[in-house]
């Protein structure tokens, strides 16, 4: 899936060349590019960029298995820039923690006297990617008729979520923490309000950028097993002459298919049924490729040495974040249903306004 | 956003619903109604890109696009011209002559030509090249004989396309020749052949020494399987594809909306996240069509994975008609579309052919 020709060949270089380099110094050449804040315009303090431009850098994560919270960093400085907060909290790496309603609670702390816009926070977020490694969470609260978007540092202001988050690694070997609040307290400069709608764009747009990380991995995937398939010979002749074997990389080509035509959708009509979908998709596609990808590779795919996990471990991490397809299906669904007529259907599916 | 065909949809909704039709599931295939045809033929829904000195409409093939998902949305009776519209025409476009296209065109554009399509044979299905009817060169034509199998409409058809060995080479695919014959000329018989359930659509053609004029060879004598497999690009990668049973997804969203139930709303929301992507692949075939390429392996992936998505409406809507608790139309169309299911993903291609298709183009031998 190509979302940005000119960028991608770029992500290519500079991505595929440092495979190998330390997570630090590569950080350090991502941001004199400008990366983790593509997406974000130049007026907040951000690279500019579309949400191609994004996505692109997102499929270069999951293409070349870079170890870096690119995508997380974005969201973050993203989600600070769309509350009206400074994004420079977010330079040295950050990670994003959303909260649905009910699940954090952020209150004005009423004894804060002339302090009074000090802020208070209580709750819990499991599954926050890159805790606690990145210095910084950028938490995003959904309340009822408010969003909450606040800054924490991670190493200090809750330090007992990173004590408690040490232990826990995803399948793929990257930190994802438990993000604790006991009555952490932030004063005013570090929490805006903003509209209640916000937190259901931040949750779109993770959504669009995760399918398209996951687009990434599932073309590096598929590669690897073309080559596969093309140069391991096994009864005398390669394996993509076994018919069975050719009937699964076709099929592996049409989930790939499918999976970039409703990132093209999600990219070209933004919008909160169109990111369920692709969410949706990606996750399946994330499943069924994983497990033909291995199938087809044979023992050599499960192995350490063999890059093949590279990928797929992030497949299966990431299709569950933020919920696996079952709850986007389920989003969607109630959109889908909501007047009893065929209408909302129609309208996601062909982008009609009538 | 504004969409930019929002007019168009907006005019053939309208058209629709004064037409006031029973919705039916393939309805592209089993909704013969050849004034419903020549309906749409006045407002120029038929030949709708071609150009208008032969009676076209000169637009885009998405805003043919954007037509046909509305009228098969409704499950309209749009069988009569499908077939015409959709691929012979097209053909005639791109390999017919002056005359053909000049003759042809119109009467296609006005809804009076019905085509049957004679390809498979009993010993040529998904290996089409086996064909063995068989034209031989006669004095200022050719004459044909041999016996088509599963040509829709041909009962009703006025012309029937017909893929006949006129040579022999190094391979079977060497030799091929397309025609495009008058349906009424000597020599020709239809039997029905009745389907599954009972109805009549598909037909066997038996042609025997069916003498047919120079002027009815469509492209060059012996290049036929080249322009078939580009025909093949329309066949398979339409709308038709992936919304032959639209009218049960549409049955069970207002059933699952008077009696909601979570498991199957997950299963809604499913369907509609794969119909997305499957449209978004069609949206692309039609501009692809639009660039003048022929898109062979991406219209195999979209049949294909359609065909697949076509079938598991119909598995969901036993689910959710029976906890949901549908009403009598939502099984009629359940019913309805049960029958469509099997065939689906065989006519126009098989999906094993198709497999084959897409691993020829992904692991080039």
């Amino acid at each position: 899936m190509i979302f940005d020709a000119d960028l991608r060949p770029v992500v290519d270089d500079v991505l595929g060349a440092n495979t190998d380099t330390a997570p630090g110094e590569l950080w350090a050449l991502l941001t004199e590019l400008g990366w983790p804040v593509v997406g974000v315009a130049e007026d907040d303090g951000g690279a500019g960029g579309d949400l191609a431009a994004v996505a692109e850098l997102a499929a270069g994560v999951g293409r070349h298995a870079a170890a870096v919270p690119l995508i997380e960093t974005g969201l973050a400085a993203w989600a600070l820039a769309a509350a009206g907060l400074p994004i420079t909290a977010t330079a040295e790496r950050a990670a994003l923690a959303l909260a649905p309603t009910g699940t954090v609670e952020a209150r004005r702390d009423p004894a804060a006297g002339d302090e009074a816009g000090d802020w208070v926070l209580d709750g819990t977020v499991p599954r926050v990617r890159w805790l606690p490694e990145v210095p910084t969470v950028v938490l995003v609260v959904e309340q009822a008729d408010a969003t909450v978007v606040a800054v924490l540092d991670a190493t200090a202001a809750a330090t007992a979520a990173a004590a408690a988050a040490t232990a826990e690694r995803d399948l793929a070997d990257e930190p994802s923490g438990t993000l604790r609040l006991d009555g952490v307290r932030l004063p005013a400069d570090r929490v805006a309000v903003a509209p209640a709608g916000l937190a259901g764009d931040v949750l779109d747009r993770v959504a669009v950028l995760r399918a398209a990380a996951i687009s990434g991995a599932v073309e590096r995937a598929c590669a690897l097993t073309k080559d596969h398939v093309t140069t391991r010979q096994q009864f005398g002749r390669p394996l993509s002459a076994l018919p069975a074997v050719r009937q699964l990389v076709a099929g592996l080509a049409v989930e790939r298919d499918l999976l970039d035509a409703a990132l093209t959708v999600a990219v070209t009509r933004p919008g909160r049924g169109t990111a369920a979908a692709v969410r949706a998709v990606a996750a399946r596609t994330a499943g069924t490729v994983a497990t033909d990808t291995h199938q087809l590779h044979g023992a050599i795919g499960i192995t350490q040495e063999y890059p093949l996990h590279l990928v797929t471990r992030r497949l299966w991490s990431w299709r569950d974040d933020e919920g696996t397809q079952r709850r986007w299906e389920r989003l969607l669904g109630d959109e889908v249903v909501r007047t009893g007529s065929d209408e909302p259907l129609w309208a996601l599916v062909t982008g009609a306004s009538v | 956003m504004a969409d930019p065909h929002d007019k168009l949809r907006r005019e053939v909704r309208a058209f629709v619903a004064a037409a006031g039709i029973v919705p039916r599931n393939d309805s592209w295939l089993r909704g013969y109604d050849p004034d419903f045809t020549r309906a749409l033929g006045r407002h120029g829904w038929i030949g709708m890109t071609w150009p208008t000195e032969y009676g076209g409409g000169g637009r885009s093939n998405t805003e043919r696009f954007v037509v046909t998902e509305e009228l098969l949305r409704a499950g309209a009776p749009v069988t009569a011209h499908w077939t015409a519209d959709r691929q012979i025409g097209p053909t005639i476009l791109r390999v017919g002559t002056e005359g053909q296209r000049a003759e042809i065109l119109p009467k296609i554009c006005r809804g009076e030509v019905v085509v049957g399509l004679g390809l498979s044979e009993t010993e040529a299905g998904s290996d089409l090249a086996a064909v063995r009817t068989r034209a031989t060169a006669i004095d200022g034509g050719w004459s044909i004989t041999g016996a088509k199998v599963w040509t829709t409409s041909a009962h009703h058809a006025t012309h029937l396309y017909i893929l006949a060995r006129t040579g022999e080479g190094a391979s079977k695919h060497e030799g091929l020749t397309e025609f495009l014959v008058d349906a009424d000329t000597p020599g020709i018989t239809v039997r029905p052949i009745l389907d599954l359930v009972g109805e009549h659509h598909f037909n066997e053609v038996i042609l025997d020494d069916v003498h047919v004029p120079d002027d009815r060879v469509l492209g060059t004598v012996g290049a036929g399987w080249k322009q078939v497999t580009e025909q093949l690009a329309f066949e398979r990668g339409g709308v038709e594809r992936y919304l032959s049973t639209y009218p049960v997804l549409a049955a069970m969203i207002r059933t699952v909306a008077r009696h909601p139930d979570r498991a199957a709303t997950e299963r809604l929301g499913e369907l509609a996240a794969r119909l997305t992507a499957l449209r978004q692949l069609g949206l692309q075939l039609a501009g692809a069509l639009d660039q003048g390429e022929a898109p062979v392996r991406l219209a195999a992936g979209l049949k294909l994975a359609g065909t697949r998505f076509e079938k598991d409406v119909v598995e969901t809507a036993r689910y959710v008609l029976d906890v949901c608790e549908g009403d009598a139309e939502a099984h009629r169309l359940l019913v309805d579309g049960l029958a469509v299911v099997p065939g689906a993903s065989i006519r126009g291609g098989s999906s094993e052919v198709l497999y084959t298709v897409i691993s020829r183009a992904e692991l080039p031998r």
